[in-house]
C-alpha cells in the first residue's frame, strides 16, 4: 500500500487509483512540472491535463475526476510515461481511471459517454472469436452511435476491403472454448472491473 | 536464431505488408520464426480499460502457449502494441506472486499455466539491432540506397513487381504504413514513430540517430518508409 498517510485512516481517493493498477504506478512522486499534459497529443482536447488530473486526484476530486473526459482522450501513446522526469506510470494510471469511471458509472456524465461503448465492442468480438474484428466494430459502433458516420467511413473501408486489409468475417480461433472459460474465470476471480 | 513469434492481429490484415516484410527478411538474416500456435488478440488498449485481470488472462494465454515449446524462449512481437501488452503483463506477473496467482488460477480454467519471466520478450527492432547487428545488415542489402534520408519511395514504385526489395537506410525514426487509405491504426506503426510504449520509444530514442533498417517491399501492396522528422513532432 501507500506510505504518504501518516496515520491511518479509511483509504483516499489516491490510496484506490494506486491499488487499482498494477505495479508501483509512482503517483506519489508527481512534481507537477507538467511535461506530461505539454506533451500529451490529446492535451488541447482534454478537459483536465494529466498533471491537473494528479492533482485533484491528491485532492480526493474523486466524481470531477472520474467524470472529467481525460482519460478516454488518452490514446496509449505513452509519450507522457516516456519523458516525464518522475517516472510515473501516467498511461497505467489512465486505464486505471477508465476503469473506476466504468465502475462507478461516472463516464456517462463525461462528454464522451460513448468512448465505453468502442471498448466495449471491441472487446466483444475478442471475447467471441479470440481476434479483432474491425470491420464487425466499425459497423456496430457507428450504426449505434452515429450512423451518418458510416458514409464518411465507407470509402476507407472500400479501399480497406479491395486491398485485402479487412476480413469481411472474424477469425476464429481454434482454442475458443479454452479461451472464454479462462476469460469467464478471470472475471470470477476479478470482479467486473 | 529461433524464436517464437506472436504476429497479432494487425499484422494478419491492415498491416500485413509489415508481416510479409519482417518474414521476408527473417531468412536471409538467418532468422527463424516460429508462430504461436492458435494465439489470440492481446486485448490492444481496450481491454485493459474495462477490465484488469481479464486483460491480463487474455494476454497471458498467449504467454503460457509460446511456452509450450521448450524450443524456444525468446517471443518476438513486431506490433509495439502486441509488444508492450505482451512485456508489461510478464513483467508485472515476475514483480507480482500475487498477480501471476490469480492470472494462473484463470488460466487453470483452460488447463494452461505460465511461470512469470519464462518468455523473454522483444519488439522485432530490438532483434535487428542487438541480436543480427548492423553488420550482418550490411552484408545482407542487395540494393543499397543513400546512408541519409533516402526516398526509398522511388525504389518502391520501380520495383513493386520484382517481388522483395531490400531499401537501406539511415533514419531519425521510422512509419511503416500500409499503402490505404487507411493510415491511423495500422499496426504499431504510426504509434512506433513515437513510440507505442516506454520501451521502444525508449530504445528509439537511445539507438534511432544510427540504427539502419531494412525493408522488403511486396508485390501484393507495398511498404514505404517516411524518412526523417523528429521524434517530439507535436
Amino acid at each position: 500500500m501507500t506510505e504518504h498517510n501518516v496515520f491511518p485512516t479509511t483509504p483516499t481517493f489516491m490510496d484506490k487509483v494506486i491499488a487499482e493498477t498494477p505495479g508501483d504506478p509512482r503517483l506519489e512522486m508527481c512534481i507537477q512540472c507538467g511535461t506530461c499534459g505539454g506533451s500529451c497529443p490529446s492535451g488541447p482536447d482534454m478537459e483536465y491535463t494529466p498533471r491537473a488530473i494528479f492533482q485533484m486526484i491528491k485532492a480526493g476530486m474523486e466524481d470531477k475526476v472520474l467524470s472529467s473526459n481525460t482519460p478516454w482522450y488518452c490514446v496509449s501513446c505513452y509519450y507522457c510515461t516516456v519523458r516525464c522526469p518522475q517516472e510515473v506510470h501516467i498511461t497505467e494510471l489512465m486505464y486505471t481511471l477508465k476503469r473506476m469511471a466504468i465502475q462507478e458509472g461516472l463516464y456517462r456524465e463525461s462528454t464522451v459517454s460513448r468512448a465505453p461503448d468502442f471498448s466495449g465492442t471491441f472487446i466483444d468480438y475478442v471475447e467471441n472469436y479470440g481476434r479483432s474484428f474491425e470491420l464487425g466494430l466499425a459497423t456496430r459502433y457507428h450504426l449505434s452511435h452515429n450512423p451518418l458516420n458510416m458514409v464518411s467511413m465507407a470509402s476507407m473501408g472500400m479501399g480497406m476491403l479491395i486491398k485485402g486489409r479487412m476480413d469481411l468475417i472474424p477469425t476464429r480461433i481454434k482454442g475458443l472454448k479454452q479461451l472464454k472459460a479462462i476469460l469467464a474465470k478471470a472475471k470470477q476471480i476479478g470482479g467486473a472491473a | 536464431m529461433k524464436y517464437n513469434y506472436y504476429p497479432g492481429c494487425s499484422l494478419e490484415r491492415n498491416a500485413f505488408a509489415y508481416h510479409q516484410s519482417t518474414l521476408a527478411i527473417a531468412g536471409p538474416l538467418g532468422i527463424e520464426f516460429e508462430e504461436i500456435e492458435d494465439w489470440n488478440c492481446c486485448g490492444a488498449t481496450e481491454y485493459t480499460s474495462i477490465n484488469l485481470l481479464a486483460s491480463y488472462a487474455l494476454i497471458t494465454r498467449n504467454l503460457a502457449l509460446a511456452e509450450k515449446n521448450a524450443d524456444n524462449h525468446k517471443l518476438v512481437a513486431p506490433c509495439s502494441a502486441c509488444f508492450l501488452n505482451l512485456t508489461k503483463v510478464n513483467h508485472n506477473l515476475i514483480e507480482s506472486p500475487e498477480l501471476a496467482e490469480k492470472v494462473n488460477t484463470a488460466l487453470a480454467a483452460g488447463g494452461l499455466h505460465y511461470t512469470p519471466g519464462s518468455q523473454e520478450i522483444y519488439h522485432l527492432l530490438e532483434i535487428l539491432f542487438n541480436e543480427v547487428g548492423l553488420d550482418t545488415i550490411q552484408t545482407k542489402v542487395t540494393k543499397p540506397g543513400s546512408n541519409h534520408t533516402a526516398d526509398t519511395r522511388k525504389y518502391t514504385n520501380q520495383d513493386k513487381n520484382n517481388g522483395i526489395v531490400v531499401a537501406f537506410c539511415c533514419i531519425k525514426y521510422f512509419l511503416l504504413e500500409a499503402h490505404t487509405l487507411f493510415t491511423q491504426v495500422t499496426c504499431g506503426c504510426p504509434h512506433g514513430a513515437f513510440g507505442a510504449n516506454g520501451f521502444v520509444a525508449a530504445f528509439t530514442v537511445q539507438t534511432c540517430l544510427n540504427i539502419w533498417v531494412i525493408g522488403a517491399i511486396h508485390n501484393r501492396g507495398w511498404v514505404f518508409y517516411r524518412v526523417g522528422g523528429n521524434i517530439s513532432h507535436r
